[in-house]
C-alpha cells in the first residue's frame, strides 16, 4: 500500500474584487445617490366633494417651493414643506417634500402642469393627471355650488349713516352633505367705515326646496352702522368644514394633510362657498331742513325731561335729566342743546350710564342768579327719523321753577362769576373800520438777531454762572476747613515747608556751611513731619514718626541718627559727596511719605 | 500778524455795510409799502410787505400792516393770519386786538375765547418770557455766589434766590404756553364750507359749522383730517378748510 500524500490547501487570500466589493459597500452611502425630483399626487381620482394631494420631493438635492398654475375648476394651496431621511441597508437617501392640497369645484379631467422643477442647475418639467368626478350621493351635480352655496341680503337698500341694518347670510347645504362644527366667515365685508365690529349671530335653522332638491338652511344676521355715507359692497366668504366619508383605513395615518379622523372612517376639509355681492348705498344726513338742536341723533327716539328742585333760592343748582330712549345711533347723540339767558348759569352736560339698553340719560346742573326767573326755558332734542327720511323734533318744557332772592353773599358771589363765552357766543361791534398802519419798525435787525440768548456762544456762556458757583463755593469750603481744622492746615504747609529748608540745606552746601546745611536738613525734618503728622516741636521724635510711618522705618531712622549725630558732632567735617547723599536721601523719604496715606 | 488782523477788520467793515445795506432796502420796501396802501394799491402793498416778510423780517409791524392790506383787498383770512402773527409778538399791542376782533366780527367768527393761562400768560411774548427766565437763571446764581461769600448775609441771601427760582419756573410755564402755539398750532378757515365731522371720514353726520376766517385750535391731526377746537367745542375738518399760523 502506497502511502499516499496528502497535500493541504494553503488558506486562501482575500482576492483584490472581494477588498473592491467591500470598500464599496462601505463608502457607498458617502457618496450618495443621484439627484431628483417627482410629483405625486394621491388619489387622482375624487368626486368633486373630495380633495387630493399633490406632493414635489426632491430627492438628494433641494430646490424650492413652486407655485403651481391656475387651473379652472381646481383650488391648489400651499401647505407646507417637510425634510425626511431614511437608512436603509446602508443607504442614505434625503428628501425634501413640499405639499400641495388640490380642491376641485367642478367635474372633469385636469392636467395639473407644466410643474417646473430647478435643482442643481437643471430645470425638470413634470406633470399629473386628476379626474373629478360626481359625488355618489348626487349625480346631477356638476359643480360643488350646486350642494353648497350660500345668499346675502340687507333689510335696507340705501339706510342713512349710523342707521342700523341689517345684513343676513344664509346657508344651503344639500341635504345628505354632512357638514362639522359651526361657520366662519374668512371676509367679502367692508373693512372701513363700519362703527364697530360685526357680531354675527344664528337666527334660524330649517329646510327648504329648490328645484326639487331639499337643501339644509342656516341664517347667518348681523346689525351694522356705518360711519359714513357710500356705497358698501358685501359678499360674505363662508368657510365650513365638509365631513368626507372613507371606505377604509388611510395608510397615511396621522401625517395625512386632511386631518382625517384618527380611525380612518371620516375626513373633514374646508370649502369657502360661492355667494352673491349686494351694494348697500349709504345716504347722508342732509344739511338742508337740519334744526339747530340737532346733535346727531338718527333713528327713532323718545325724549322725556326731568327738572329739580322746582323750588330753589337764586345761586342754588336745578338738575336737568334728559332721557332718550329708542332705536338708532344712542351712543352718538351728543347732549340737548339748551338756550340760555344772562340769568341762567349752565354748566356741561355729562352722560349718566344706563343699565337699560336703547336708552342715554343726560344730566346738567343750572344755576338761577336771579330770582326773576319764573321758568326753565323748553329743551329741544332733534333727531332724523331714518324710517321716514325727515328731521323730528320733540320738545318739553318751559318748567315752571320758584327762585327766591338768596342772601346778599350768595347773590354776589354768583353774580360775579364770568358766564361762559360759548354758551352765548357775543358779536361785538368795535368801531367802523381797522385801525391804521403801523409806522416802520425802530430798527430793522433781523428778529433772530434779537434774540441774543439764541446765540450757541451765548448759550455755552450759560454755564458759566454754574461752574462759578461750584468754583466760589469749593474755594470758601476749602478756606473755612482750614480754619477750623488746624490738622487739615497744618498738613497742607507741610511739603512747602520742607521744600522751603531743602533749599536752605543746599545753599549751606555750596558755602560748605556744615553746620548751616545739617540744621536745615534738621528743621526740614521737624518742619516736615511736626505739619505733616499735627506733632508739638517738642514731641518730634523718631519713634513718633516711625509708629505713624512704619513703611519707611530704616529710611527714617538713617535719616534722623545721622543727621543728629552730625549736629551734635561740633568740629568734625563730612565729606561733600555723603552731604550729597544724605540730601537726596531726605529728598526721596520726604517724597516718599507724601505719597502716603495716614 | 498784522495782515491777519486787517484782513478781519475789513471783513467786520463789509459784514457790518452789507447788514446796514439790508436794513436800508427792507427800510426802503416798508416806505413803497406804505406809500402803495395809501394810495389803495393794496395788492403792490401786499407783495411788498411779503418781501418783507420772506427776508426773514417777521416782525409785529410788518404783520400788522399786511393784514390791513389783505382786509382792504375783502381777504379777511388772511388778514385774520397775519393780525394773529403780529399778535404772537406783540401780544400786548392793542391795534392788533382791535383789528383783529373788528376782522373776525366782520366775518361773523368768534374771537377765540381767553381761559386762565391766556390771561396770565399771554400778555408776554415767548421772547420776553425766555428773557425773564434768562434774567431770573443768572440772578439765582448771583445769589448763591454772594451768599458763599458774604458769610454773615448767606442765611438771607440764599432765600432771596429763591425768588428768581419761583420766577424761573413761572417764566418756564410762559414759555410753554407759546410752546403750545408751534405744537398745537392755530389755523384760520378759509373756506366758506367748512363743517366739522363726527368722525375723521368722507361723508360722515357733519357736526358743527365753523365760520369763514375763524381762528381754531388744531388738537391733532389724522393725515388730511384735523381735530380742530372752535368755541369750545370740537370735532373733525378737512385739512383743506384750513390754513395754519405758525409763531
Amino acid at each position: 500500500m502506497k502511502d499516499r500524500k496528502i497535500h493541504l490547501k494553503p488558506p486562501r487570500r482575500p482576492s483584490l474584487l472581494m477588498g473592491i466589493v467591500l470598500l464599496l459597500i462601505c463608502f457607498l452611502p458617502l457618496f450618495g445617490f443621484a439627484a431628483d425630483v417627482t410629483v405625486s399626487l394621491s388619489p387622482q381620482l375624487i368626486s368633486f366633494m373630495d380633495r387630493s394631494v399633490l406632493k414635489i420631493e426632491y430627492i438628494n438635492t433641494k430646490g424650492e417651493g413652486i407655485t403651481l398654475p391656475k387651473i379652472d375648476g381646481l383650488e391648489i394651496t400651499y401647505q407646507g414643506k417637510q425634510q425626511k431621511t431614511i437608512l436603509l441597508n446602508g443607504h442614505q437617501t434625503s428628501s425634501l417634500i413640499y405639499t400641495y392640497i388640490v380642491t376641485p369645484s367642478k367635474v372633469g379631467d385636469f392636467d395639473i402642469g407644466p410643474i417646473l422643477c430647478k435643482y442643481k442647475g437643471k430645470t425638470k418639467k413634470l406633470s399629473v393627471k386628476l379626474r373629478v368626478t360626481k359625488p355618489t350621493n348626487d349625480k346631477e351635480a356638476q359643480t360643488l355650488s350646486d350642494l353648497l352655496f350660500s345668499k346675502v341680503s340687507s333689510n335696507r337698500s340705501a339706510p342713512y349713516i349710523h342707521e342700523s341694518f341689517t345684513i343676513t347670510v344664509k346657508i344651503f347645504i344639500r341635504d345628505g352633505i354632512r357638514i362639522s362644527g359651526s361657520f366662519g366667515l374668512r371676509g367679502g365685508m367692508p373693512e372701513n367705515g363700519i362703527d364697530g365690529d360685526y357680531e354675527w349671530k344664528i337666527t334660524d335653522r330649517g329646510r327648504e326646496t329648490i328645484k326639487g332638491k331639499i337643501f339644509k338652511t342656516h341664517t347667518l344676521q348681523t346689525t351694522i352702522k356705518t360711519l359714513r355715507s357710500g356705497t358698501f359692497s358685501f359678499s360674505p366668504e363662508v368657510q365650513l368644514y365638509l365631513v368626507i366619508p372613507r371606505e377604509k383605513r388611510r395608510s397615511t395615518g396621522f401625517s395625512d394633510p386632511f386631518f382625517g379622523d384618527l380611525f380612518g372612517i371620516t375626513e373633514t376639509h374646508p370649502v369657502t362657498l360661492d355667494c352673491n355681492t349686494i351694494k348697500v348705498k349709504v345716504q347722508p344726513i342732509p344739511m338742508k331742513g337740519r334744526p339747530k338742536s340737532y346733535t346727531g341723533g338718527v333713528g327713532v327716539f323718545d325724549f322725556h325731561v326731568e327738572i329739580g328742585p322746582k323750588k330753589v333760592k337764586a345761586g342754588d343748582p336745578i338738575t336737568i335729566k334728559t332721557k332718550i330712549s329708542g332705536r338708532g345711533n344712542l351712543n352718538q347723540i351728543t347732549a340737548p342743546k339748551i338756550s340760555t339767558n344772562s340769568d341762567l348759569k349752565w354748566y356741561d352736560a355729562r352722560v349718566v350710564p344706563s343699565k337699560v339698553p336703547g336708552v342715554v340719560c343726560f344730566e346738567q346742573v343750572l344755576i338761577p342768579s336771579s330770582s326773576r326767573i319764573k321758568e326753565i326755558p323748553k329743551i329741544s332734542f332733534s333727531y332724523f327719523n331714518s324710517t321716514t327720511g325727515d328731521f323730528r323734533t320733540l320738545t318739553q318744557g318751559p318748567f315752571p321753577v320758584t327762585v327766591e332772592a338768596a342772601s346778599n353773599r350768595v347773590a354776589q358771589l354768583v353774580s360775579k362769576s364770568p358766564t361762559k363765552e360759548h354758551e352765548q357766543p357775543k358779536v361785538e361791534i368795535i368801531g367802523r373800520d381797522i385801525v391804521y398802519l403801523k409806522p416802520a419798525p425802530k430798527t430793522w435787525t433781523h428778529p433772530d438777531s434779537r434774540v441774543f440768548y439764541k446765540n450757541q456762544t451765548v448759550q455755552i456762556l450759560l454755564l458759566f454762572p454754574l461752574f462759578l458757583l461750584l468754583l466760589v463755593s469749593l474755594i470758601m469750603s476749602r478756606r473755612e476747613k482750614l480754619k477750623t481744622n488746624p490738622a487739615f492746615a497744618r498738613r497742607q504747609k507741610a511739603p512747602k515747608a520742607a521744600r522751603k529748608n531743602i533749599q536752605r540745606a543746599r545753599k549751606a552746601l555750596h558755602k560748605n556751611d556744615d553746620s548751616a546745611f545739617y540744621e536745615a536738613l534738621w528743621i526740614a525734618l521737624a518742619d516736615y513731619f511736626g505739619h505733616r503728622l499735627n506733632l508739638p516741636p517738642g514731641e518730634i521724635t523718631l519713634q513718633a514718626v516711625q509708629s505713624r510711618l512704619p513703611q519707611e522705618n530704616e529710611a527714617l531712622e538713617l535719616l534722623f541718627n545721622r543727621i543728629e549725630q552730625h549736629r551734635y558732632a561740633r568740629g568734625e567735617t563730612s565729606e561733600l559727596s555723603e552731604k550729597k547723599q544724605l540730601l537726596k536721601q531726605l529728598e526721596t523719604t520726604l517724597r516718599q511719605c507724601e505719597r502716603m496715606k495716614l | 500778524m498784522k495782515h491777519k488782523s486787517f484782513v478781519i477788520l475789513m471783513l467786520s467793515l463789509l459784514l457790518g455795510s452789507l447788514t446796514a445795506s439790508a436794513e436800508k432796502s427792507m427800510s426802503h420796501r416798508f416806505n413803497e409799502a406804505q406809500k402803495a396802501y395809501l394810495s389803495k394799491e393794496y395788492k403792490q402793498a401786499i407783495s411788498l410787505y411779503t418781501e418783507i416778510e420772506q427776508a426773514g423780517f417777521k416782525l409785529p409791524e410788518v404783520n400788522y400792516n399786511l393784514g390791513n392790506a389783505y382786509f382792504k383787498t375783502g381777504n379777511l383770512p388772511e388778514a385774520v393770519l397775519h393780525y394773529r402773527k403780529a399778535w404772537y409778538a406783540a401780544p400786548r399791542d392793542a391795534d392788533i386786538q382791535t383789528n383783529l376782533k373788528f376782522t373776525l366780527n366782520a366775518a361773523g367768527a368768534a374771537y377765540p375765547s381767553p381761559s386762565i393761562m391766556d390771561h396770565f400768560f399771554s400778555p408776554l411774548s415767548k421772547s420776553e418770557w425766555e428773557k425773564i427766565a434768562l434774567g431770573a437763571y443768572v440772578s439765582i446764581f448771583i445769589f448763591l455766589v454772594l451768599a458763599q461769600l458774604i458769610r454773615p448775609a448767606r442765611s438771607l441771601l440764599r432765600k432771596i434766590s429763591l425768588l428768581p427760582l419761583l420766577l424761573l419756573f413761572v417764566a418756564a410755564g410762559g414759555w410753554f404756553y407759546w410752546y403750545q402755539y408751534t405744537t398745537h398750532p392755530e389755523a384760520v378757515i378759509v373756506t366758506t364750507d367748512a363743517t366739522t365731522r363726527y368722525t375723521p371720514v368722507d361723508g360722515s353726520t357733519a357736526h358743527f359749522r365753523i365760520p369763514f376766517a375763524a381762528i381754531v385750535r388744531i388738537q391733532r391731526a389724522n393725515n388730511e383730517w384735523v381735530r380742530v377746537e372752535y368755541n369750545h367745542e370740537v370735532d373733525w375738518l378737512k385739512r383743506k378748510h384750513i390754513k395754519t399760523i405758525l409763531p
